[in-house]
C-alpha cells in the first residue's frame, strides 16, 4: 500500500516535470534542427538568442510595463533579427568552405560569447523574471501544475505542427527544402537560397526567443540561462536523427522525461552523467539517431 | 539578321585558376535549335553552368533576349525564361514528384500558370502523371530525366538548354525522350542541346556546333553534306 501509494505520487511528478521539460526541448529544438537540415550547420549561439529573447520580453513587458502580448512580439522580433545577423556575419561567408561545420562551431560559439556578454553589459548581473502568462494551477495526472506550465505542454506540438505544415505545403517551406536537399537546382528553379537561409534562421531563432519568453517565467534570468537547454537541445537534434521534424519530437520526449526520471530518482547532481551515458549508448547502437537515415 | 535569342561572346571561365572555356563565342538565332557536341571534359557542361548563372564568367559576354546576364544569378536568369536542365541531375531526392515539378514554377509570375503547365508536362510524359506522389530519390534514370526536363518547362522557358539528357538511357528511352523533345520544340520552345550522340542532334536540331578545348570548332548545318564532316571529327574516321 505504502509502496503503491510512493510509486504513483512518483508517477506523478516525474510526469508533469518530464512534459514540462519536454514541451521547452521540443521548442529549443525544432529550430536547431530546422537550420541544421538547411545548411547543416549548428548554431552554438542558439541559446544565447534564446536569452535574449527573454531579456527583450522583460525589458518591453516588465521595464517599459507595455504588457505580455508586446513583450512576446518584441522578443520575437529581436530574436529573429538576431538570427538573421548571425546567419549573415557567421554563417554565410563561410559557406562554401569545405570545412564548414567546424568554422561555424566557432564562430557561432563567438556570437554566444559576444550576446552573453552584450546581455550582462545591457541588462547587468541582476537576474530577473517574467511574469507567467496565465495565472492560477492546472492539475495534471494529479499534481499541481502551474497554468504557465500547462500553456507550454500545450503550445509546443501545437507549434511542431504549424512548423510541420509550414515546410509541407507553403511554397516558402518547400523552397527551403528544396535549397536543403539540392541547392543548385533549387537556384536553377529560380529560388534563391540565400532569401531561404535567412528565412530559415529568422524562424528558427524566433523559435528560441519564444522559448526564451516561456522560460524566463519559470526560471531566473541570467546571461548564461540558454547554455544548459542548448546542450539538451543539440543531444535532442542528434538523437532525433538530426534535422526530421518527428525524429525531434521523439528526441525532446525522451531526453525530457528522461531526464525528470533521472532527477526524481539519482538527483540533479548524476542527471547530466546520466544523460551523457545514455546518449552515448544510443549513439553507438544506433549512430544515425533514432529516427536517422543512412 | 535579327538579334539571337542567345548569345555567348568571347567567354572565359574555369574552375580555381584552370581555364575550360578559351574564348568561346557562340549564338542561339530565333527560331533554330541548336545542338552541341565533342568529346568529354571538353567544356560543354562548364559552359551551361557559366550561361545559366551557376558558375561565374571571368571574361566574355553573354547576353540573352539583348539583355546582358554576365553575372546575374541563377534564380534571376531562370526568372528570364533561360532555364538549364542540368547532367545527371537527382532533383529534390525527398519530395513528390508533383511538389519537384510545382517548385520548377517557382517564381511569382509563373506560379499562376503553374497548374496548366503541369498538365501540358503530364501530356509530354503520362508516366510522370502515374508516379506524381512517388519520391524523386526512388525513380528510375529515365523517369528521373523525365521529371528534370519536366521542371524545365514548368519554368515556362524560352530557351531551354538540356545537358545531355539522354546519358545512361537504354536506346528505346533514349527514342522516347528524343520524341517528347521534338514535342517541346514543336510547342515553340527553343533548345540548346549538348548530346553526345550525332545522329540523335541531326534529327532533333536546325544547327550543330562542334566544341572542343573550349572553343568552337566547326559549326554545321544540318542536313548538309557537312554532317560527314562532323562524324569524322567526332568518332576520328574517315
Ligand atoms: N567542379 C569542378 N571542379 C574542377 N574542375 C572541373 C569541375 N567540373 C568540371 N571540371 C573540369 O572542367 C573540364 C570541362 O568539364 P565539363 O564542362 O564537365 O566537360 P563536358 O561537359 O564537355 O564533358 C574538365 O577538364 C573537368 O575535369
Ligand atoms: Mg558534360
Amino acid at each position: 500500500m505504502d509502496f503503491a501509494d510512493g510509486a504513483l505520487s512518483a508517477f506523478r511528478a516525474v510526469f508533469a516535470s518530464g512534459l514540462v521539460l519536454s514541451s521547452l526541448y521540443v521548442m529549443i529544438a525544432a529550430g536547431l534542427a530546422l537550420v541544421w537540415s538547411t545548411l547543416g550547420i549548428f548554431n552554438f549561439a542558439h541559446g544565447a538568442i534564446m536569452v535574449i529573447g527573454a531579456y527583450v520580453a522583460w525589458t518591453v513587458s516588465i521595464d517599459l510595463g507595455l504588457g505580455q502580448v508586446a513583450g512576446l512580439v518584441a522578443a520575437l522580433a529581436a530574436s529573429a533579427l538576431i538570427g538573421v545577423a548571425v546567419n549573415r556575419l557567421l554563417v554565410q561567408p563561410f559557406l562554401a568552405q569545405p570545412n564548414i561545420i567546424l568554422i561555424t562551431v566557432m564562430t557561432t560559439l563567438s556570437g554566444a560569447f559576444f550576446l552573453e556578454n552584450s546581455a550582462l553589459l545591457i541588462w547587468g548581473p541582476r537576474i530577473k523574471q517574467l511574469e507567467k502568462i496565465v495565472d492560477g494551477n492546472v492539475f495534471l495526472a494529479g499534481t499541481a501544475i502551474s497554468g504557465h506550465e500547462a500553456v507550454i505542454i500545450v503550445v509546443a506540438p501545437l507549434m511542431m505542427l504549424a512548423l510541420w505544415a509550414f515546410l509541407r505545403f507553403s511554397w516558402t517551406g518547400k523552397a527551403i527544402r528544396a535549397v536543403a536537399q539540392n541547392r543548385e537546382f533549387a537556384e536553377l528553379s529560380g529560388i534563391r537560397p540565400e532569401r531561404m537561409y535567412a528565412i530559415a534562421f529568422a524562424i528558427s531563432a524566433a523559435l528560441a526567443g519564444f522559448a526564451g519568453v516561456m522560460l524566463g517565467a519559470i526560471r531566473f534570468i541570467t546571461p548564461t540561462l540558454g547554455a544548459d537547454p542548448l546542450i539538451k537541445a543539440m543531444i535532442v537534434v542528434i538523437l532525433g536523427g538530426l534535422g526530421s521534424i518527428p525524429g525531434t519530437i521523439l528526441g525532446a520526449y525522451l531526453v525530457g522525461f528522461g531526464e525528470a526520471v533521472s532527477t526524481y530518482f539519482l538527483g540533479a547532481y548524476w542527471t547530466q552523467a546520466m544523460m551523457f551515458f545514455v546518449f552515448i549508448l544510443i549513439l553507438v547502437i544506433r549512430p544515425n539517431g533514432l529516427m536517422g537515415r543512412e | 539578321m535579327p538579334e539571337p535569342i542567345l548569345n555567348v561572346d568571347d567567354l572565359v571561365t574555369g574552375y580555381g585558376r584552370q581555364p575550360v572555356l578559351h574564348g568561346l563565342s557562340l549564338s542561339v538565332l530565333e527560331g533554330e535549335a541548336l545542338g552541341l557536341i565533342g568529346p568529354n571534359g571538353h567544356g560543354k557542361t562548364t559552359l551551361f553552368r557559366t550561361v545559366s548563372g551557376l558558375n561565374r564568367a571571368w571574361s566574355g559576354q553573354i547576353r540573352f533576349m539583348g539583355e546582358d546576364i554576365t553575372g546575374l544569378s541563377a534564380a534571376q536568369i531562370a526568372e528570364r525564361g533561360l532555364v538549364h536542365v542540368p547532367q545527371g541531375n537527382r532533383l529534390f531526392p525527398q519530395m513528390s514528384v508533383e511538389d519537384c515539378l510545382d517548385l520548377g514554377a517557382f517564381s511569382p509570375a509563373k506560379r499562376d500558370n503553374g497548374a496548366a503547365t503541369r498538365d501540358r508536362v503530364f501530356a509530354i510524359f503520362p508516366r510522370l502523371a502515374e508516379r506524381r506522389k512517388q519520391r524523386c530519390r526512388t525513380l528510375s534514370g529515365g523517369e528521373r530525366q523525365m521529371v528534370a526536363i519536366g521542371c524545365g518547362l514548368m519554368g515556362q522557358p524560352k530557351l531551354l538548354i538540356l545537358d545531355e539528357p539522354t546519358l545512361g538511357l537504354s536506346p528505346r528511352l533514349k527514342g522516347e525522350l528524343r520524341d517528347a523533345i521534338g514535342a517541346i520544340i514543336e510547342t515553340g520552345v527553343q533548345v540548346l542541346i549538348v548530346e553526345q550522340d550525332p545522329e540523335f542532334l541531326r534529327r532533333l536540331t536546325t544547327r550543330q556546333v562542334y566544341i572542343e578545348e573550349g572553343r568552337v570548332r566547326e559549326d554545321f548545318d544540318a542536313g548538309s553534306l557537312e554532317h560527314d564532316k562532323m562524324m569524322e571529327m567526332y568518332f576520328g574516321l574517315r
